[in-house]
């Protein structure tokens, strides 16, 4: 894939939160909908296209760990807090920061994890969980070897401990196990066709309002 | 690949043997491999190595592998890894088809010892020969009564294949099912796999048409992917079961001190075998009662199971261990509750458990295993009432009541009706699975080993099954074999 390539080229070990969202999602994960944008005024314009509440979030080869640098903002409301938000994170980043990434506010309450990763032995294996901080916590999490069928992708899922949050409880509706699998699969493709891609990592990914899979953040390590 | 399994069929189906490093000292590891080997029964010609004997145990000795005259299709060394050389180099002038490696102080002790276990394997490769260990206790074959081993088991012939990296474990297993009169086909210790690797064994496991059922102890393979491989070429084929060895880090710690083998990451190791097909397990008791359940025992449809007990709380323990394990406990349909209510007493749970609250006898027992057995909402049966009979038996023998000279003839009618009761349970219970192909266990920890007087015992074990020790025990092998069950039926519905 071209941005994998270009980021080998310029000997980068990953790709930007929105490079990488590029390549998983051209494997079937779906992406939250989003621009990359290189000044408030912009920033502005696609938040309007987009409509409120937007996420505004740092972008450069070199901001890896975006919570901990501080440079993420949630649920921005109007173009003053979109505005606003913009000038706090140039000031965080300062000279690293190549631009912004402005998405979708995407609600859902239940967070999933999805990963590759390259096991010494069994080469690129797809990992599926229970995501956000409740992942390192409960390590709830079940791992395929690639290449994955779907039947695969649909019995790992049932292997986590607390699968039922994939059913339909406290009016949140079931998920739809589908488009999971498929991202799964999908993943697991990804580390069969790029060697050079080391791990992924998905987290969170949220599951809708109406129960669809949604990558929130997303990591591609290279090597 | 022809070539390579023809080899390994020679070496587990031999006509020669040659132990280089046979001792006529008790003590030895080269006594009790030679003296196995004889005591087994093996048909086919003996060579004992050794400098300074003329013969050991009554077999003719030799001073060295290349003046037996003739071919020999398998070599046991078990000299000390300073007299390696010698034995090394004759292997690979003499071609046997095999060589079993005893010698340990390898590669599971250091970097010198990997260096020089890789050295000789290269050169037995070099010469086309197969190779197990070093660092084992040897290999089996009931059918061939090959016993190149150290420890003292002899099986009956059977379909259940172990390949075990560790001897102890693979020995408990054998061990257990020995006692338990339970066959076996082969065993393979193959230690620290620096010659054949697992992979292979398992390919010529697979196309082995004595193994039924193959059994997998592992710590760590060599090569994962290609194991992976080997393990779905099998499971298509045949149940395979695998317990693995460390799975934390005091697990991995013990694994690396102990045959030298990288431990690789747990969790995807697990994933791939289950991905692949095997029955995963995680303790030798299940891991047992699983490879017996998959050599003795059809395999169910699916994963309906029905339970009749003699008393409560087995069956509510049973249940619970279905429940744990996804297998589905479906209500009894109308008509069978029908049936078994004219039958039972009143007091009876009126639902799956059918839980005869200790009502209806033996005849209660028999016919309401008939009953949910016949009826098509279950795959399969669990059954738990047998081997009370051996606590009747006893009262009968020992009462101070019954020993009465007046009492005689009540005391005889309980010895003989409670010797009875469980013959007849059993019978039915093999009859039924037979006759329905649908998998019956029948679980006691009363009679769970053959013992004097237990006759149900006797009956199940004719036909290569047991009785399972507890309710959650048997729930569990029945889930192995509702597991397997479903990788087979993979893909049938999409």
């Amino acid at each position: 894939m071209e941005v994998i390539a270009k980021a080998l080229r310029g000997k980068r070990k990953s790709l930007t939160e929105f490079e990488s969202k590029q390549v998983i999602a051209s494997y079937g994960v779906p992406v939250t909908r989003e621009y990359l944008v290189r000044n408030a005024k912009e920033a502005v314009a696609r938040a309007e296209e987009m409509g409120y509440p937007v996420v505004l979030k740092g972008s450069g080869p070199e901001l890896l760990h975006k919570t901990e640098l501080d440079i993420v903002r949630l649920n921005l409301k109007s173009a003053k807090e979109v505005r606003q938000a913009f000038k706090e994170i140039k000031v965080r980043a300062g000279k690293k920061l190549k631009g912004c990434l402005i998405q979708e506010m995407v609600k859902g309450q239940r967070e999933l994890v999805m990963g590759l990763v390259r096991d010494p032995q069994f080469g690129p294996c797809v990992m599926f969980g229970l995501g956000g901080i409740y992942t390192e916590v409960l390590r709830d999490v079940s791992f395929r070897v690639a290449p994955l069928t779907e039947q695969d992708a649909l019995e790992m899922m049932d292997e986590i401990r607390g699968r039922k949050i994939l059913d339909a409880f406290r009016g949140m509706p079931e998920a739809d196990r589908k488009m999971l699998a498929q991202a799964l699969v999908g993943l697991g493709r990804l580390g069969v066709e790029n060697e050079r891609v080391k791990e992924v990592d998905i987290n969170p990914l949220l599951l809708t309002k109406e129960g669809k899979p949604v990558a929130v953040d997303a990591l591609v390590i290279l090597e | 690949m022809g070539d390579k399994m023809a080899g390994l069929r020679r070496m587990f189906y031999p006509e020669s043997v040659a132990v280089i490093g046979a001792s006529a000292n008790p003590q030895k590891w080269g006594f009790g491999i030679l003296h196995n080997l004889i005591q087994g029964g093996f048909a086919g010609r003996i060579y004992p190595i050794n400098l300074n004997r003329e013969e050991i145990l009554g077999v003719r000795c030799y001073k060295s592998l290349t003046e037996v005259p003739g071919p020999v299709d398998l070599v046991v060394v078990v000299v000390p890894p300073e007299n390696l050389e010698q034995a090394i180099a004759d292997c690979v002038k003499k071609k046997p088809a095999g060589v079993v490696m005893i010698t340990a102080g390898m590669g599971e002790v250091d970097e010198a010892g990997k260096r020089k276990e890789s050295e000789i394997a290269s050169r037995l490769r070099a010469a086309g020969i197969e190779g197990l260990g070093p660092n084992c206790q040897g290999m089996m074959c009931v059918q061939s009564r090959l016993y190149a081993q150290y420890v003292w088991l002899y099986g009956k012939p059977g379909r259940i294949s172990l390949l075990a990296q560790s001897g102890n474990v693979g020995s408990s297993i054998l061990g257990r099912g020995i006692w338990h009169g339970i066959g076996f086909s082969k065993f393979i210790n193959y230690g620290n796999e620096a010659f054949t690797p697992v992979h292979e064994l398992l390919d010529f496991l697979t196309e082995d048409p004595d193994t039924g059922v193959i059994a997998i102890y592992i710590e760590g393979p060599r090569d994962g992917r290609a194991f992976l491989k080997s393990l779905s070429w099998a499971a298509a084929r045949k149940p395979v079961v695998i317990l693995k060895g460390g799975v934390n880090e005091a697990g991995t710690r013990a694994v690396s001190s102990h045959t030298g083998a990288m431990a690789g990451s747990n969790q995807v190791f697990l994933a791939a075998a289950r991905q692949a097909g095997a029955v995963v397990v995680s303790d030798l008791d299940d891991f047992y009662y699983a490879v017996v359940s998959f050599a003795g025992q059809p395999l169910p449809k699916g994963n309906k199971i029905g339970i009749v007990t003699w008393g409560g709380g087995w069956g509510v323990l049973a249940a619970d261990e279905c429940g744990r394990l996804g297998l589905e406990l479906p209500p009894l349909p109308e008509q069978l509750a029908r049936e078994l209510g004219e039958m039972l007493s009143y007091r009876w749970s009126r639902n799956n458990p059918v839980d005869l609250a200790t009502s209806g006898g033996n005849r209660g027992l028999i016919k309401s295993l008939e009953f949910v057995a016949r009826n098509p909402a279950f795959d399969g049966v669990i059954h738990i009432g047998i081997g009370m009979h051996l606590g009747a038996l006893k009262m009968a023998e020992e009462s101070f009541y019954m020993k009465q000279p007046e009492q005689e003839g009540l005391r005889k009618l309980w010895l003989e009706g409670s010797k009875k009761a469980d013959e007849i349970i059993a019978r039915k219970a093999l009859e039924i699975s037979v006759e329905l192909n649908k998998p019956v266990l029948v679980a006691s920890d009363m009679a769970a080993s053959p013992g004097p007087g237990n006759i149900g015992w006797e009956v199940l074990n004719e036909s290569g099954r047991l009785i399972y020790p507890t309710p959650n025990v048997a729930a569990r092998a029945m889930s192995c074999l509702v597991r397997y069950r479903a990788f087979l039926d993979r893909g049938k519905t999409d």
